[in-house]
C-alpha cells in the first residue's frame, strides 16, 4: 500500500511542478472551443485505436505491450502536434482514460494517477525541451520516455497494488522494453503522419 | 457495452452515489486480503449485477471477460509467484540452464502460484462486475454530471460529452475507410503490412475527424458556448442514496479494521 | 434590420478577397435566398453576419455591418447568438448532448440564463418544433431530418429573430427536406428574418421574398421574380449493349434476419445503362447498391454480376468500382496523381494517368494534397481514383450530395463518357432533378421496387 500512496504523492508533486513552471512562463493561455473539441476528438480516436485490442483480436499476450503502444502513441502524438500547448497531452490521455471508464470500465479513481502520470511526464518533458514535438529527436525522446514510465509504473505499482498481481523482474523488463520500442515506433509514425495532415489543415480544404 | 434503460435499484441511485461506491469497491478490491472476504465481495457484486437485469448478451460478454481474466491471472501468477514457500510442479527452464536460465532465475510453474492466481482473479471478477453494474445502470451524461458536481470543470465535462458523442460515428467511419481501402485493392501482410494499413487508415480518419471537430466547434460558438453555463439538470440524494452510502461506509470501516488489525 | 455597406473580406493569406463590395439591406421578416456556385463566398457572407468573422476567422474585413443597429464585430459571438441563429449543413456536428431535451437546452444554458428561464424556453421550443414526443430519446438514433430539426430547436430556444441557414438540406432526403421546409415556413410566419443559402432551392421558392445571386464574391443579380436559370446539361448518346450485366432474382436482405431491408427485389441491368436509384432514407437504396457491389450477401434469392454468382468482394475488385457517400473516406494518398494511381498500383495495372487527370481538369492540381481541394473536387477525385482501376461496373452512393450546378455537370459528363465506353453506371440519389440525367430510374420504397421507368 505504501508504494502506491507514495507514488500518488509523487504524481501530485510532479503535477504541481508542471503547473508551477507553466505559470511562471505564462503558458496558461487557456484552450478555445476549437482546441477543446479537437482534444475531445482525439480522446475518441485513442479509444478507437485501442479497439482491436479489446476483444482479443490481437491479444497475443506476450507482445501486447508492443502492438498496443504503436497506435496509441502515434495517435496521441498527432494530437499533441495539432494542439501544441501545455495541458494537451494530459487532457488527451486523462480524457481517454475517463472516457473508457465512463463507457466500459466503470469509474475507478484508483487508475487516475496512472493516466495523470503519463500526461505529467510528457508535459514536463515538453517544458524542459521547450518544444512540442517539433523535431524528430524530440518526438523519439518523448515516445521512449512515455513507454518507459508507463510500463514501469504499471508493472511495479498499478498491477501489484490494485490487482495484487506480481510479475517477475525479467518479465517486467521484457514488457517495458516492448513498450519503449513500440512507443518509439508509434511516435515516429505519428510524427511522419502529422506532417501532411498539418499542412493540409493549414492550406485549406479543412 | 452501453447504458440500458431499466428501473432497478441501481438505476435510481444518484450518479454521485455510484461514483463513491465505485471508489469504495475499488478500494475494497485492493484492501481485502483473505480468500473468504474476496469471495464474499465477489458474491455481493454478482448479486448486484443480476439485480440490474442484464440482457443475455451482456452476461455472455461478462463471462468471457472473467474467463480471460482467470486464465491470464492463473498463468501469470503460476509463473511469477515470488513469495516463499513455493513448490514448482513443472519446470520449464531450470535455474542454471544457460543464459536465460541465469537471467530469469529459472522459469517454473508453482503450485502456490496457481492457487494465488485463482484467489486474486476474484479481484478482477469483482472489478469487471462493478464496471458492468455502473455502466449498465448509469447514463453517461448522468455520470458526467456527477463528476461535475464533484468539481470537474465545465470544459472537461463538455469535452467528455463530445468524445462520447463522436465515438460511434468515428468507429463506423474507420470501418468504412477500411472497406474502401480493400476495394481499392489493398492487401496487407505481416507487421509491415499492418503498420502500412494503420498509416493509410489514420490519415483520412484523422483529417475527416478534424473537419468534424472544426464544424462542431463553429456550431458550439454560434450556440453561445463560452465555458460558463447554467446547469438545469438536478440530481438529488434520496434516502436510498444515504442508506446505501452508509452501508458502504460501514463495510469499508470493517474491512480496514480487519485488514490492518486495528 | 440588416444593413450592409461595402463589405469586403479576405481570408488570411488569400490573394484576393472572398467578398467584394457587398451592399445589401434586408428588412425585418424578409426571406432571402442566396445562391451561387461553390466558392462564391456565400458561407463567408453568413459568417460575417454571425460574428464568426472576425472573432473566429481572422482576416481582413472592411465595410460596415449593422444588425438592428449593432455591429457583429463589436460584440462576442455568444452575444450575437441571441440575435442571429445559424444552422449549418451537417446535422451531426450540431448536436452536442446525448439526449434530445438536453441538446435543446444547451444553447440557453450557454447564455447563462436563469434556470427557470432555460426550462421554460426549452419546453417551448420542444413544443413548437414538434419534438415533444422524442424529448427523452438518444440523439444518436435520430434521422437526419430530425437531427436538423433538433439543431434548429436548440437555436430557436435562444430567441434570435434572424436565422441563417447554410445549405441545410444537403445531407437530407426529400422527406427531411420537406420537414425542414415546414419548419422554415413556420419561422417565417412568426416574423423572423431568414437568409438561406442553398443549391437545391426549388422547394423554397414559394416562400422566398428575394433571390440574391453571388458570384466571385460579388452580388451580380437581385431578382424578385424567379425564372429558370438552369439549362439542362445533357449529351446525346447511343444505347449499346443488350447483355445482362447484373441479374437479381427474388432477393431479400436484412442486416438482421427479422427485419429485411430489401424485399423480393427483381432487377435486370444491361451493360451500358446509366441508372438512378431513388428513394427516401431508409428505403434501402444504399443497401441495394452494396449488394450489387458484392459488399453484402443476400439472405434469399439470386444475385449474379458479370457472370459471377453471389460473388465475394475479392472477385470483384477491379471489376466493380464502388464510391461511398463521403469522398473523404476514400482519399488516402498525398497527392492527386498518387491518389489516382493508388488503385492501379495495388492491382498492378498500367494506366495512363493523364487521361484521368484530364477528365476532371485536374492538370493544375496534380501535385496538391487531396484534402486541400474543394469538396466538389474531392468528390470528383474519389470517382477518378476508382475509374482508374478500369472497372466494368461503377456504383456510386449519393454522388450528387453537396455539388453545385457546375460540379454536377462535370460529374455527369464523366458518367456519360463511361456509358459511351459501354460501362454500366448505377448511382443512388435523392436529388430529384437528377433523374433526367439517367436512362432509367428505379424507385425504392420500404425495400421494394415500386417503379422502374426508362427514359429513352
Amino acid at each position: 500500500m505504501n508504494s502506491y500512496i507514495s507514488s500518488v504523492i509523487f504524481i501530485f508533486l510532479l503535477g504541481g511542478t508542471v503547473f508551477y513552471i507553466g505559470a511562471r512562463r505564462r503558458l496558461f493561455k487557456g484552450l478555445n472551443v476549437h482546441e477543446l473539441v479537437t482534444i475531445a476528438v482525439f480522446c475518441s480516436l485513442l479509444y478507437i485505436a485501442g479497439l482491436p485490442f479489446k476483444f482479443g483480436l490481437s491479444r497475443i499476450p506476450f507482445i501486447h505491450a508492443f502492438t498496443y503502444s504503436i497506435p496509441f502513441t502515434a495517435v496521441l502524438f498527432i494530437g499533441i502536434r495539432l494542439v501544441p500547448k501545455l495541458g494537451t497531452a494530459t487532457l488527451i490521455i486523462f480524457g481517454h482514460s475517463l472516457l473508457s471508464q465512463i463507457i466500459s470500465r466503470g469509474i475507478n479513481p484508483l487508475w487516475w494517477p496512472y493516466a495523470l502520470l503519463a500526461g505529467f511526464v510528457l508535459e514536463l518533458y515538453f517544458l524542459l525541451c521547450r518544444s512540442y514535438l517539433e523535431s524528430r529527436a524530440n518526438v523519439l525522446g518523448a515516445g521512449l520516455l512515455r513507454g518507459l514510465v508507463v510500463y514501469i509504473y504499471f508493472y511495479y505499482i498499478s498491477a501489484p497494488y490494485i490487482w495484487h498481481i506480481f510479475y517477475a523482474p525479467w518479465y517486467i523488463f521484457v514488457q517495458t522494453l516492448q513498450g519503449v520500442i513500440g512507443s518509439g515506433i508509434g511516435a515516429l509514425i505519428g510524427f511522419s503522419l502529422s506532417k501532411p495532415i498539418i499542412s493540409a489543415y493549414r492550406h485549406g480544404g479543412l | 457495452m452501453r447504458y440500458i434503460s431499466r428501473a432497478t435499484f441501481f438505476h435510481h441511485l444518484d450518479p454521485r452515489t455510484k461514483i463513491l461506491m465505485s471508489l469504495a469497491c475499488a478500494c475494497l478490491i485492493v484492501i481485502l486480503n483473505t480468500s473468504f472476504s474476496l469471495f464474499g465481495l465477489f458474491m455481493i457484486l454478482l448479486a448486484a449485477f443480476f439485480s440490474v437485469k442484464p440482457p443475455l448478451s451482456y452476461i455472455k460478454i461478462t463471462t468471457y471477460l472473467m474467463g480471460m481474466a482467470i486464465v491470464a491471472t492463473v498463468i501469470s501468477q503460476g509463473f511469477f509467484y515470488y513469495f516463499e514457500p513455493r513448490t514448482p510442479i513443472l519446470t520449464i527452464l531450470p535455474k542454471d540452464a544457460g543464459l536465460i536460465g541465469k537471467l530469469t532465475g529459472g522459469i517454473s510453474i508453482y503450485r502456490e502460484g496457481l492457487i494465488y492466481g485463482i484467489v486474486q482473479s476474484m479481484r478482477l471478477f469483482s472489478a469487471t462486475l462493478l464496471s458492468m453494474i455502473i455502466v449498465m445502470s448509469t447514463h453517461p451524461s448522468d455520470l458526467i454530471l456527477g463528476l461535475k458536481r464533484f468539481g470537474v470543470p465545465e470544459k472537461i465535462g463538455f469535452m467528455l460529452t463530445v468524445s462520447i458523442r463522436f465515438l460511434p460515428a468515428l468507429a463506423e467511419e474507420a470501418k468504412r475507410i477500411l472497406i474502401a481501402q480493400k476495394l481499392r485493392g489493398l492487401r496487407l501482410k505481416g507487421l509491415r503490412g499492418a503498420i502500412k494499413g494503420f498509416r493509410l487508415l489514420l490519415q483520412p480518419l484523422i483529417i475527416d475527424s478534424l473537419r468534424k471537430a472544426r464544424r462542431t466547434a463553429l456550431a458550439a460558438e454560434v450556440r453561445g458556448f463560452t465555458g460558463k453555463r447554467t446547469e438545469i439538470k438536478n440530481i438529488r440524494f434520496l434516502w436510498t442514496d444515504w442508506v446505501t452510502l452508509s452501508i458502504v461506509f460501514l463495510i469499508m470501516v470493517l474491512a480496514i479494521k480487519s485488514r490492518f488489525h486495528l | 434590420m440588416i444593413i450592409i455597406k461595402d463589405l469586403t473580406y479576405s481570408y488570411p493569406e488569400a490573394d484576393y478577397p472572398t467578398l467584394e463590395g457587398i451592399n445589401l439591406d434586408i428588412r425585418e421578416g424578409e426571406f432571402v435566398l442566396l445562391i451561387g456556385p461553390t466558392g462564391s463566398g456565400k458561407s463567408t457572407f453568413l459568417y460575417c453576419l454571425n460574428g464568426l468573422i472576425p472573432h473566429v476567422f481572422a482576416g481582413d474585413i472592411r465595410g460596415d455591418i449593422r444588425i438592428n443597429g449593432i455591429s457583429p464585430q463589436e460584440i462576442t459571438v455568444a452575444e450575437i447568438s441571441r440575435i442571429v441563429g445559424t444552422v449549418f449543413q451537417n446535422p451531426e456536428s450540431q448536436i452536442f448532448m446525448l439526449k434530445v431535451e438536453d441538446d435543446v437546452a444547451f444553447g440557453c444554458e450557454n447564455l447563462s440564463l436563469p434556470k427557470e428561464e432555460v426550462i421554460k424556453r426549452r419546453d417551448m421550443a420542444l413544443k413548437e418544433m414538434g419534438l415533444l414526443h422524442v424529448r427523452n430519446a438518444e440523439t444518436f438514433n435520430l434521422s437526419g431530418g430530425m437531427k436538423q430539426r433538433l439543431a434548429i430547436s436548440s437555436i430557436y430556444a435562444m430567441g434570435p429573430n434572424i436565422f441563417l441557414f447554410d445549405e441545410p438540406t444537403t445531407d437530407l432526403d426529400s422527406k427531411g427536406r420537406g420537414e425542414l421546409l415546414g419548419i422554415i415556413r413556420k419561422l417565417k410566419e412568426k416574423g423572423n428574418t431568414i437568409l438561406l443559402v442553398e443549391h437545391q432551392y426549388e422547394d423554397f421558392l414559394p416562400v422566398t421574398d428575394r433571390v440574391i445571386i453571388l458570384e466571385n464574391g460579388k452580388i451580380i443579380n437581385e431578382t424578385k421574380s424567379f425564372h429558370s436559370i438552369r439549362t439542362v446539361c445533357r449529351e446525346r448518346r447511343c444505347f449499346k449493349g443488350y447483355s445482362n450485366e447484373i441479374d437479381i432474382q427474388d432477393l431479400t436482405f436484412g442486416y438482421r434476419k427479422e427485419r429485411p431491408i430489401l424485399k423480393d427485389i427483381n432487377l435486370n441491368i444491361r451493360r451500358g445503362e446509366l441508372i438512378a436509384v431513388c428513394g427516401e432514407n431508409g428505403s434501402g437504396k444504399t443497401t441495394l447498391l452494396k449488394i450489387m457491389a458484392g459488399l453484402l450477401k443476400p439472405d434469399k434469392g439470386r444475385f449474379a454480376l458479370l457472370g459471377f454468382n453471389n460473388p465475394a468482394i475479392e472477385e470483384l475488385i477491379g471489376r466493380v468500382g464502388f464510391l461511398f457517400q463521403n469522398p473523404d473516406e476514400q482519399l488516402f494518398a498525398n497527392s492527386v496523381e498518387e491518389e489516382i494511381m493508388f488503385g492501379p498500383l495495388q492491382l498492378k495495372k498500367k494506366v495512363d494517368k493523364e487521361e484521368y487527370l484530364k477528365l476532371a481538369n485536374f492538370n493544375t492540381v496534380r501535385k496538391r494534397h487531396p484534402q486541400t481541394l474543394s469538396r466538389g473536387q474531392r468528390q470528383l477525385l474519389a470517382i477518378l481514383s476508382i475509374l482508374a482501376m478500369e472497372p466494368q461496373v461503377i456504383i456510386l452512393d449519393e454522388p450528387t450530395t453537396g455539388l453545385d450546378y457546375n460540379n454536377l455537370c462535370s460529374l455527369f459528363k464523366i458518367l456519360n463518357t463511361l456509358v459511351n465506353e459501354n460501362k454500366t453506371v448505377i448511382f443512388s440519389t435523392h436529388h430529384m432533378g437528377v433523374k433526367e440525367f439517367a436512362d432509367r430510374a428505379i424507385l425504392l420504397e420500404d425495400g421494394r421496387i415500386v417503379s422502374d421507368e426508362i427514359y429513352k
